[in-house]
């Protein structure tokens, strides 16, 4: 891929945005990172705060009406090329929040994930695992090495 | 030595300092990481690609107040490292004369801290005020006050660091200079020639300490990266760059920490970034010098004002104890 | 700058102080995790007020649980937090159990009490490692971290999932969660490696002058203002008040465990309570294994019936949790669900004020928030 698609590869900054939810994705997703028994960073993979450093936005939750902004403005934020991964059955599908409800279904959600911006890759599960997060990771290295501009 | 040899001399030195800074990175994050028992990323990873792979980003335009200028802080500050790297190496310390004298070096170091200050006040990242937020008036206690970005606590906190924060540092560049007897570079290098490294001398290893935690304020390495501590104001300074000014400061952060041990080489082992076999003496100072400060970074917590006042006010006092044993010394001597 | 304004209609009058700036943080921020946003009224980068705004993360869970039937509605309770999804499951199925008058049996409250206590471990683990991680000791928190990570194993190992293992079902508790010899002795195990290794985290914590300098004195907030401000769980704790709920809860009754207190009700007594009550829970886990009875684990011998308001406290990991059920004929009609995070968020507002803005984060953590638990209503809190 050559140098330019190498280096991405080699450094990965992601940028976590908890959009609602639980926070138990959100928990998973630092523990990965912040835990030694994981430790991303053996995989060249940061974590970062600020959007302009970032690469891969990592998007947990339901995308609750009040953060749809926020998250848009992030979005934006980041300089191109970049990727947005959903991590978690709430960004994937909405969760229990948009699908499960008795007598009145819940006007808060705005998710999927995939209704405000567009996603590349998804991780699953309900919490996601760390674990899974580790892997879903490491299996977008190659789709950043592949970025064209 | 003639013009020509001199600049493909210190051109060459140039690109073996480069070479080895960029990898200075990697090697504080990897020490880090072995300390917390992990196995942390590649050693080339956080310095030579993060730069590669910034490069290559596309730049939008930063929220900062004067855009252009912001974004050529960095080179300025790449400027100011290189300019004082320029002053360490000998042909040049020797045919500058006055211009390679501490002052100089003291100079180019409260210029790089300035830089810090435009940067914070410039720069109005997303993540604080203009964060959309439903609901401001929602039970506001104080109407009335100003809201302000992140960056704004950064800046004060750069000026006090510029106003007494660096002092321990300067004080122990004083420590040489009042051994040898002068200000110029080259007479420092050229005593420890003749009487062997300062840093065998007891003024040397007082310096050598107050060197160090000076430097890790000069750095805002952990303990006092208040400045960019991300517990409240995420990155700071540097909230707002991008693509290429971010690989610049990256480029000029990792060069500041190699200038920095190549300056303790010159003024505490008499051995400058020379082009020969002795340039492995400040690089391997430089190699030290990254994973002390990642030892350092990993067992200390951040530093409020609490702890930062009286941590500068007893390493200034050391740095005092230091100077007054370095002029005893040399009236004893 | 001290201005008065009227206080107008509503109230009497108001000395209002005006400060020069405010500093936001959040919804996005890295000490948060969580979306809210505090607002810091700074002068001098000293915090002289301080305003937590809650409400972004609002989803209507009350809401979408009514007319559900009520065992579907208790799965739901435990998707409004991830990090006390017991506590929200364990209480709704005992708000539950009591509104329909369902007995359970002993082997099922037993294990009921067993998940609670593993999830107050990994909680209060979390609570040392996020508050390490604001001191920026990254080292602390990968230790910590490193720690918990056995506790999930066995939460894994009892629920099939990492984080909402969803151990109570209306009536006892899952079949899956039913443990066998060999994982009550790795239980065992494991307790035993919690307490060494947290015995030790612990004495380096107290012991490093860096971190305790930063710490001790840092956050305080007197016992007459914890209880004026109706703060409960381990922050009330910290201030030297006892009390627990789980001393008034009979899953309890034949377990000896002590309440722990410490005084001061700075950041480092809040971490000293969390670190001494992760023993206290090894020690209760130990007695359940112990005393574990034989039986059943589920009671299916109940009808779904009409029932007027049930309510049911328990202590979570951050303090009493509140549920209530109003079912009629087996759905949710009436559900309130009050967190302790909604309690202590008048802590939270009043330990910053007086402190450089790191401090103010730090104290902030310290109360430990759990702002996705509480966004549901806005409480007004007066001094």
């Amino acid at each position: 891929m050559g140098l330019k698609g190498h280096s991405r590869s080699k450094s990965i900054h992601v940028m976590l945005v908890y959009t609602g939810g639980c926070n138990g994705c959100d928990i998973e997703i630092v523990n990965a990172v912040l835990s030694p028994r994981f430790d991303l960073e053996q995989y060249n993979v940061y974590l970062t705060w600020n959007p302009r450093e970032a690469d891969v936005l990592v998007v947990s939750g339901p995308v609750v009406h009040w953060t749809k902004e926020p998250l848009l403005k992030i979005y934006e934020a980041i300089p191109d090329p970049k990727l947005v991964v959903a991590v978690g059955a709430c960004a994937l599908t909405g969760g229990v929040y948009k699908n499960i409800h008795g007598d009145i279904p819940s006007e808060e959600i705005e998710g999927p994930v995939e209704n405000v911006i567009p996603v590349d890759a998804k991780i699953p599960g309900c919490a996601v695992r760390a674990k899974d997060v580790v892997a879903g990771v490491a299996s977008v290295i190659p789709i950043i090495n592949g970025l064209k501009d | 030595m003639d013009l020509g040899y001199s600049i493909i001399y210190v051109i060459v030195t140039f690109i073996i300092g480069g070479f080895v800074a960029l990898w200075l990175p990697g090697i504080e994050k990897k020490a880090e990481a072995r300390v917390q028992q992990r196995i942390g990323p590649q050693l080339s990873s956080p310095g030579v690609y993060t730069t590669l792979k910034f490069f290559f980003k596309h730049a939008l335009k930063p929220t900062a107040v004067m855009p252009r200028l912001y974004n050529a802080l960095p080179i300025i500050t790449l400027i100011v490292v290189a300019a004082l790297f320029l002053i360490l190496i000998p042909p040049v310390m020797l045919s500058w004369g006055p211009f390679a004298s501490i002052v100089a070096v003291v100079g180019l170091l409260k210029v790089e801290e300035v830089l810090y200050l435009f940067m914070s006040s410039f720069s109005q990242s997303l993540m604080s005020k203009s964060m959309p937020f439903p609901d401001q008036a929602k039970g506001a206690k104080h109407r009335d006050a100003k809201q302000s970005f992140l960056e704004t606590i950064s800046a004060n906190r750069s000026l006090r660091l510029i106003s007494f924060g660096s002092l321990p540092f300067y004080l122990a560049l004083f420590i040489p200079v009042i051994m040898a007897g002068s200000i110029d570079l080259s007479s420092i290098v050229r005593y420890q020639l003749a009487n062997g490294p300062i840093l065998f001398t007891l003024p040397g290893i007082i310096g050598t300490i107050v060197f160090f935690v000076g430097f890790l304020i000069i750095l805002n390495a952990n303990p006092f990266a208040f400045m960019e501590g991300h517990s409240d104001v995420i990155q700071g300074p540097i909230m707002e760059y991008m693509s290429k000014s971010r690989a610049v400061y990256t480029i000029a952060h990792a060069s500041l920490i190699f200038v920095g041990s190549c300056l303790y080489s010159t003024l505490f082992l008499g051995i400058p970034p020379a082009m020969s076999v002795s340039f492995i003496v400040p690089i391997v100072c430089s190699i030290i010098i990254t994973m002390a400060i990642a030892v350092t970074s990993a067992f200390a917590p951040l530093f409020t004002n609490r702890e930062f006042y009286p941590t500068v006010i007893a390493t200034s006092m050391i740095a005092v104890i230091g100077i007054i044993t370095a002029c005893l010394t040399t009236i004893i001597l | 700058m001290v201005t008065k304004i009227d206080g107008a209609t509503t109230c009497n009058e108001v000395e209002r102080q005006v400060f020069e700036t405010e500093i936001d943080m959040g919804t996005v921020h890295p000490a948060a995790l969580e979306p809210y946003r505090v607002r810091l009224f700074v002068e001098d980068e000293i915090v002289k007020d301080a305003e937590i705004t809650v409400g972004v993360n609002h989803r209507g869970i009350e809401r979408i649980m009514e007319g559900l039937p009520v065992e579907k509605a208790n799965a739901l309770t435990e998707k409004v937090c991830g990090i006390c999804s017991n506590g929200h499951i364990f209480n709704s199925c005992r708000a539950g159990e009591g509104a329909l008058g369902i007995e359970i049996p002993e082997r099922a409250r037993y294990l009921r009490v067993l998940a609670q206590e593993l999830e107050r471990l990994h909680s209060h683990m979390l609570y040392l490692g996020h508050g390490s991680e604001v001191l920026n000791h990254e080292t602390f928190a990968m230790r910590i971290f490193y720690i918990r990570e056995s506790v999930m194993e066995l939460l894994y190992m009892m629920g099939g999932n990492r984080v909402q293992y969803g151990i109570s079902v209306l009536g006892g508790v899952r079949p899956r969660a039913d443990l066998n010899l060999k994982e009550q002795q790795r239980i065992l195990e494991v307790m035993d490696y919690i307490d060494d290794k947290v015995a030790g985290f612990a004495e380096r914590f107290v012991n490093d002058p860096m971190v305790m300098h930063r710490i001790v004195g840092t956050g305080q907030l007197s016992q007459k203002q914890a209880l004026d401000l109706h703060v409960t769980g381990p922050t009330l704790r910290a201030t030297g008040y006892e009390f627990d709920q789980r001393t008034k809860m009979p899953e309890y009754d034949d377990i000896e465990f002590d309440v722990i207190t410490q005084d001061g009700g700075d950041v480092a007594a809040n971490i000293l309570m969390r670190a001494t009550e992760i023993f206290q829970a090894t020690k209760i886990i130990r007695q359940v294994i112990k005393n574990l009875p034989d039986g059943p684990i589920v009671n299916r011998d109940w009808e779904m019936v009409d029932s007027p308001v049930y309510k049911s406290y328990i202590e979570v990991p951050r303090g009493v949790c509140y549920h209530s059920y109003g079912l009629e004929d087996g759905k949710v009609r009436h559900s309130i669900i009050r967190t302790p995070s909604m309690s202590n968020i008048g802590a939270m507002q009043e330990s910053c004020i007086g402190h450089p803005v790191q401090d103010a984060q730090l104290a902030i953590v310290s109360c430990d928030p759990c702002f996705t638990c509480t966004d549901r209503a806005i409480q007004i809190i007066k001094l």
